[in-house]
């Protein structure tokens, strides 16, 4: 490096480009660090103190279509719900099944009498949305029900975690309550335990983080408790335009201007996909469904108002840390490799920054997860140590104790890494953070194979999880792209909970 | 709590000087407004161990750069 060249206007514009890039990259580390950083503030920024004993009328809403494997079990659950029986009713949805769905519910109706209601719609296959709608005009034309509530066909309520919900609403302030969804397969695997710790991360931290910071992002689909007042505010209706229906309702409801809580003590079980194709197809409905909030919802980002939070400037920054990671990721590897090729020794210094503040994120914040739940904890501790691959793992080591893998190691055997190797393994290390995302892609793609029984999930403890989502994250951006047509793709259930 | 019991009684124990009252179900069914309005008092107060859970991931945190800070700097 001369000094001819530092002085070079061009040589400055590019250094400060790359700079740029990896800044990018450094501020989804930063966000979640802030967020689970918040988590304890939830010890006394809460709603439990306008809590109080509320047992509203509750309708529940259950879209079905071809649930007759879980259905009966769903119903027999939410029967023996600790609720008072005379105000709760449950209103099936049936979207036109073609299994024993309808003999299924008219049995549970027989059963349950005056408790169990089975609405059948001619048409179906419009999605979720559409079915839910079908049950929210019959609840909405009588004046019985105070509170709706939404779930899933396949989740399983714990007998206490509707009463916990309903607590909130005595508030008027707020709109809708949301519960813990957990993993509840019986029989798991490798990528329901990952899914498991996902949710502990995802709901149990990072919601308890959002209640402090007076914005939720998402009511979870399975679990989300409106009051009949709200219900009314966002036009009595589900947003049928989107694969997202469930953000859209958040934001609708908060928009409105009322709160919506998260109650991590009200804990719902749900079943998770086992294989990676079904849970990419579960997830690019998912990621597909932000990418439209994020263009619905553009003129509230970054635009604080006194009527909500979701303007905010730290929620912009949450939402956007998330829908945007993987460009973040492919910045932050394309400015670690631009540096290197200018000025070795200057990268050297921006990746150990960079790398640092991740792995201290990330100790912090899988540390909190497995005690916030310490069962899933327990059960998946490998998939939460290895939540970001054991890959990026050796790397955040790299980063954090410098000399350790490429010296002091080899060192003890006698090794000494010749040049051109060191080369090729600070140019694999600055680049991993995107190629991790082509190796969640390659798992999936093995996934169909013979070998991939062991293989994917070799691949996936060594690329992460959280890569494995960015993936489906840059697929859902190529689908946009191109303009792919929304199908509401169910994801296959069951009744695998336990 | 105990779900098992489902008449309406009251526990009292005393603990150094103050009095710990746990209030059992009336039903599982219908808890009854004391029962309910405990729940949610004993939500909020568990939720004060998040500033130990918080503090305890800190702590790993602070080892790790000790770590850093001793051995490879």
């Amino acid at each position: 490096m001369t000094a001819a060249s530092w002085g070079s206007t061009g040589y400055m514009t590019l250094l400060v480009v790359l700079l740029v890039f990896v800044a990018v990259g450094v501020v989804p580390i930063l966000a979640t660090a802030y967020q689970f950083l918040a988590i304890p503030f939830h010890s006394v920024i809460n709603h439990y103190k306008k809590a109080a004993p509320y047992l509203p009328r509750v309708a529940v809403i259950v879209p079905a279509w071809n649930e007759g494997a879980v259905l009966a079990a769903s119903i027999d659950r939410l029967m023996r719900l600790e609720y008072p029986r005379s105000r709760l009713r449950v209103y099936v949805v049936d979207d036109a099944s073609t299994d024993d769905t309808p003999e299924v519910v008219l049995g549970k109706a027989a059963q349950y009498p005056g408790s169990v209601f089975h609405l059948r719609r001619d048409k179906g296959g419009e999605g979720k949305a559409h079915t839910l709608n079908h049950g929210i005009r019959v609840v909405l034309a009588e004046e019985w029900m105070q509170a709706l509530l939404i779930m899933d066909a396949d989740v399983i309520y714990l007998p206490d975690s509707l009463r916990r919900m309903t607590s909130h609403l005595a508030d008027p302030e707020i709109g809708a309550v949301t519960a813990y969804i957990a993993e509840g397969s019986a029989d798991k695997n490798y990528l329901t335990r990952f899914i498991g710790m996902e949710y502990v991360l995802s709901q149990a931290a990072a919601r308890r983080a959002q209640n402090v910071l007076g914005a939720l992002a998402c009511l979870a689909g399975g679990a989300q408790l409106h009051s009949r007042e709200n219900l009314l505010a966002i036009g009595g209706e589900i947003d049928t335009s989107s694969l997202a229906e469930d953000t859209v309702t958040t934001f609708k409801t908060q928009l409105a201007g009322r709160r919506v809580v998260f109650e991590p003590h009200a804990v719902v079980l749900s079943e998770e996909p086992q294989m990676i194709a079904a849970l990419w197809k579960q997830r690019l409905r998912w990621a597909r469904g932000n990418v439209y909030v994020t263009w619905r919802y553009r003129k509230v980002w970054f635009r604080p108002t006194r009527k909500h939070n979701l303007g905010s400037f730290s929620f912009g920054i949450f939402w956007f840390s998330i829908f945007l990671l993987p460009v973040a990721m492919i910045l932050s590897s394309t400015g670690l490799i631009g540096l290197y090729f200018m000025h070795s020794a200057f990268a050297a210094i921006v990746f150990r920054a960079t790398w640092a503040a991740a792995a201290c994120t990330y100790v912090y914040s899988i540390s909190i997860a497995v005690q916030l739940d310490g069962r899933t904890g327990r059960r998946s501790w490998r998939e939460a140590v290895l939540f970001p691959g054991f890959i990026s793992i050796l790397i955040m080591v790299t980063a954090f104790f410098p000399g350790l893998l490429e010296q002091r190691i080899p060192a003890l055997f006698g090794l000494k890494p010749s040049p051109v190797a060191m080369a090729v393994w600070t140019l694999f290390v600055y680049s991993w953070i995107s190629l991790s995302m082509v190796g969640a892609w390659v798992a999936k793609r093995v996934e169909v194979t013979r070998a991939g029984r062991f293989l994917t999930p070799l691949l996936i403890y060594l690329v992460g999880y959280g890569p494995l989502l960015c993936a489906v994250t840059v697929d859902s951006y190529i689908k946009e792209f191109r303009h792919a047509e929304s199908v509401w793709d169910k994801t296959e259930k069951i009744g695998r909970v336990s | 709590m105990k779900h098992s019991a489902f008449v309406d009684r009251q526990h009292a124990t005393m603990k150094n000087s103050s009095i710990r009252v746990e209030i059992l179900p009336l039903t599982a069914r219908n808890p009854g407004t004391a029962f309910l309005r405990q729940e949610i008092e004993l939500n909020r107060k568990s939720e004060r161990w998040l500033v130990l859970k918080g503090f305890i991931a800190l702590v790993l945190v602070g080892i790790l750069v000790t770590v850093r800070l001793v051995f490879f700097s």
